[in-house]
């Protein structure tokens, strides 16, 4: 379990998520960083899962050309 | 279980349920971190011999290693030092009663494994956080990030995963309808505290459902993924 989750990284997924400002919750009077903490984990996992899968593509696209 | 030693009565508990979280963390930093890594030992012990002989090796080092376990046990509860009397003829009945017992305590640890949605504890309705992350789950990310947090820097620390579980019970094991509050992890809080004195079988469920909300996580989502395996 150690090993898991020294390998995931969360507080970059963290900051990452925090940079997008894609949860950022107006008028809540937090910052980005509080705001990607006090959403729903399902959507904070499955955004980051479609951002690295959309990355991994690029990645392998530009590796082909 | 009842035991008098110098004509003193002590109670030594072979139920999870009788004991806290706390009191078996103490346990474990007196004698079971080491009992841990003697066990181990003994797991990676390379025997030689035909497979008869390596398994009579195996299990005498096995046996002495539950008579271990049995002095530390009693050690721990009664406040007196059994390792000093272990070869005096009145301690086998004690390591033979242990070894009883013992099955009793991996009963109740069987039992926790079972866990309800609701459980009531110091007359209040408790309830472990639905681990499986759907679209209609309440767990918030600060709770994922936070546990992970706890974790890293306990593990960090070199302390064990029984250091971390009153981390993970305040995180994880909440009153019913409440939200996780990021007050509940600070050293010395009185959620922290009160993590504490949960009752084992209860500190058991929780460790239980991390163990099953980490491989969820692992399986639901790209990001747990290595880079090597993605390619990047």
């Amino acid at each position: 379990m150690a090993k898991f989750y020294e390998q995931w990284g969360w507080l970059t997924l963290l900051s990452t998520m925090a940079e997008t400002k894609v949860f950022d919750l107006p008028g809540a009077g937090i910052d980005s960083m509080e705001s990607v903490k006090a959403t729903k984990a399902f959507k904070v996992l499955t955004y980051a899962s479609l951002k690295r899968d959309h990355n991994v593509s690029e990645y392998n696209s530009l590796k082909k050309q | 279980m009842k035991i008098l030693v110098n004509d003193i009565e002590h109670d030594v508990p072979f139920d999870l349920s009788v004991m806290t979280l706390g009191q078996f963390m103490e346990y474990y930093d007196k004698y079971g971190r080491e009992l841990d890594k003697q066990l181990k030992t003994i797991a990676e012990k390379k025997y030689t011999g035909d497979a008869d002989t390596i398994e009579v090796l195996r299990t005498i080092d096995i046996d002495n290693h539950i008579d271990k376990e049995a002095l530390a046990w009693f050690s721990f509860w009664t406040k007196m030092d059994f390792f000093t009397v272990k070869n005096e003829p009145f301690i086998q009945p004690v390591l033979t009663q242990y070894r009883i017992l013992r099955y009793l305590l991996s009963q109740s640890e069987d039992d926790s494994y079972n866990f309800p949605s609701e459980i009531e504890w110091n007359d209040e309705k408790w309830v472990i956080s639905n681990f499986t992350v759907t679209p209609a789950s309440d767990m918030t990310f600060n709770e994922v990030i936070t546990s992970k947090e706890v974790m890293r820097q306990i593990f960090t620390l070199g302390n064990s995963q029984w250091d971390a579980l009153p981390y993970l019970c305040a995180i994880f094991f909440r009153k019913k309808d409440e939200a996780f509050d990021d007050s509940f992890i600070i050293e010395g809080s009185e959620r922290l505290e009160l993590m504490k004195s949960l009752p084992m079988t209860q500190a058991l469920m929780v460790a239980f459902f991390l163990g099953s909300c980490v491989s969820t996580w692992i399986s639901s989502s790209v990001f747990s993924l290595e880079e090597e395996e993605t390619g990047m």
